[in-house]
C-alpha cells in the first residue's frame, strides 16, 4: 500500500515540506472553472477563479519561509 | 479509510453517482485560515489515498450545493471511472531538478548562451540519471520545464513506490543540479 509522501535527496529522508503540499493542493487536480459568491461581514465579494486567493497565501508563505530560514541562520551565527 | 471529519473540523460528506464516490465538506474559503485549510485538505486526501487511488480536486473547489455536485459527476462519470480504473493500482512519484545559479555575470552573448547550453546539458544529463534510475518500473513519464529546471512525473505501481524513493532519491551529480524526489502521490498527472 501507498504511505505518505517523503521527500528525498542525496539519500536523506525527511518529511515532505509544507510548499510540496501546498503545491499540490493548489496546482494539481481537477479545475471547475467558475465563480462564486462570498459574504464576509455583510459585504459581498466575488471571487472569479478559484485560486485568487491562495496564490496570494503561496506567494506569503514563500516569503514566509524564506524569512524564517533566515532566522535560523541568523540566530546560529551568534 | 476516510477521516469523520474535514476542513475546520467540518463533517466529511459523502456522494455515490455513477458508480463514483465523491467526499466533501461544508466550507466557506478564508483568507484568514487558508493555509489551515489547505493542509486539512490535504490531510482528508491522504488519508483516503491510503486505500484507494483518488481524483482530487484542486483546492479551493467550492460549489453552491450537493446537487451541483452531483451534476458535475453525472457530466464526467465516464471519463472520472475511466482515470480511476486505470490508476487504480498506480502512483505518482515526483523528481525535481534544479539548476544552481548562473555562475557568469555574462559579460557577452556568446558566453551567456555558452553558459546557457552548458546548463542544458547538465539537466539533459541528469534527466538521463533518473530515467536510468528509476528503471522499467516506471509505466509513463511526463516532464515539465520550470523555471529553475525540471519537474519530472512518473507513473508506478503502489508496491514500486518505495524501490523507486530508494533508487532515486541517493542519486547526486557531478554538474550543479540537485535531485530530489517526493511521492507517492494521487497521479493527477497521469489523469
Amino acid at each position: 500500500m501507498a504511505t505518505d509522501p517523503i521527500f528525498v535527496s542525496a539519500g536523506k529522508e525527511t518529511d515532505v515540506s509544507l510548499l510540496d503540499i501546498l503545491d499540490h493542493v493548489l496546482n494539481a487536480g481537477v479545475v471547475i472553472h467558475g465563480s462564486i459568491v462570498i459574504s464576509l461581514a455583510g459585504v459581498d465579494l466575488v471571487y472569479i477563479g478559484l485560486n485568487v486567493v491562495l496564490t496570494s497565501v503561496e506567494t506569503a508563505l514563500r516569503h514566509l519561509e524564506a524569512g524564517h530560514r533566515l532566522g535560523k541562520e541568523s540566530r546560529g551565527n551568534r | 479509510m476516510a477521516p469523520e471529519t474535514a476542513i475546520r473540523n467540518a463533517p466529511l460528506l459523502e456522494v455515490e453517482e455513477e458508480g463514483l464516490r465523491a467526499f466533501y465538506s461544508e466550507y466557506v474559503p478564508s483568507a484568514n485560515s487558508a493555509r489551515e485549510d489547505a493542509l486539512a485538505f490535504f490531510n482528508v486526501n491522504r488519508a483516503i489515498f491510503r486505500d484507494a487511488a483518488i481524483i482530487p480536486f484542486r483546492f479551493p473547489t467550492v460549489l453552491q450545493s450537493e446537487d451541483e455536485l452531483v451534476e458535475h459527476l453525472i457530466e464526467h462519470a465516464t471519463q472520472y471511472a475511466t482515470a480511476l480504473q486505470k490508476l487504480a493500482d498506480y502512483v505518482q512519484m515526483e523528481v525535481r531538478l534544479v539548476l544552481g545559479e548562473a555562475k557568469s555575470s555574462a559579460e557577452s552573448g556568446t558566453a551567456y548562451m555558452k553558459e546557457k547550453q552548458q546548463r542544458a546539458k547538465a539537466l539533459a544529463a541528469a534527466d538521463s540519471a533518473v530515467r536510468k534510475a528509476a528503471g522499467p518500473e516506471v509505466t509513463e513519464w511526463k516532464f515539465r520545464e520550470t523555471r529553475d529546471g525540471m519537474r519530472c512525473f512518473a507513473l508506478v505501481e503502489r508496491n514500486h513506490a518505495a524501490a523507486f524513493v530508494q533508487r532515486v532519491g541517493k542519486l547526486t551529480t557531478k554538474d550543479d543540479v540537485k535531485i530530489a524526489v517526493t511521492g507517492p502521490w494521487p497521479a493527477t498527472e497521469f489523469v
